[in-house]
């Protein structure tokens, strides 16, 4: 990472089922990365694909391809991990 | 482990009775606010439901999310009906629950929860390998 990207990272928060975690991230990347990031930090394991993260009045993030920018994610974002569809049947 | 009082159980069968209506598929959450896993509240979130099928309503589940960390709380289980005597986890349950983390517990409470009975409840966790498996020693049935 440049030394000019470092400088740009600063922290959102993301929160799944009862807990949050605090995230570094940089305005470029993907939100795929963030997602990933998230992921890992929560322990999620299954239905990975499954899942999303959305925004707190719900607009879900869809592309994972844009940035972190594009998403119009700045620092102290609250983002909500969870699944896409919740069914049961 | 969750610990479940018998105010909870009958918190859980009057709610999936009522919304049921005898005709149709519903779903609850159990919430705890320990580690001993005792259960604080039954949520019972905003859903469309079928006589074979439930779906959360997504706004729903990002407030709820959103809320339980203020409550200091987190979700322990799903609860959902069936129609009929079979409780095992369909390949819709498998996939979609609230929590797919290790160790979430989901439960199949047969004939849309009209019978008092838990004995025939299916009662699954989720692994660490992403199956489900057969978990009835997870809970603590408490009277009161």
């Amino acid at each position: 990472m440049s030394a000019e990207a470092g400088q740009d990272r600063f922290d959102i928060v993301v929160t799944y089922n009862g807990s949050e975690k605090t995230l570094e991230v940089n305005p470029h990347q993907a939100v795929q990365a963030v997602l990933q990031h998230a992921l890992r930090e929560f322990g999620v394991t299954s239905n990975q694909h499954m899942m999303a993260l959305f925004f707190p009045d719900n607009r879900e993030i869809t592309d994972l391809a844009k940035s972190v920018a594009d998403w119009g994610i700045v620092a102290g974002t609250k983002l909500v991990l969870r699944q896409s569809a919740i069914l049961a049947g | 482990m969750i610990s479940l009082s018998s105010r909870v159980v009958t918190a859980t069968l009057d709610t999936l009775r009522s919304c049921g209506a005898g005709s149709r598929e519903c779903l609850l959450y159990w919430t705890a606010g320990d580690d001993r896993g005792d259960v604080a509240r039954v949520v019972h979130p905003i859903h469309d439901s079928t006589w074979s099928s439930c779906e959360v309503d997504g706004a729903w589940a990002t407030r709820f999310f959103l809320d339980l960390p203020d409550r200091a709380e987190r979700t322990v289980a799903q609860v959902h009906t069936h129609p009929g005597p079979f409780v095992e986890h369909s390949a819709t349950d498998d996939a979609h629950v609230l929590v797919p983390s290790t160790g979430f517990v989901s439960i199949v409470v047969p004939y849309f929860g009209l019978r008092d009975d838990h004995d025939g409840w299916g009662i699954w966790q989720l692994g660490s390998d992403g199956s489900w498996a057969a978990a009835p020693e997870v809970i603590t049935w408490r009277t009161g």
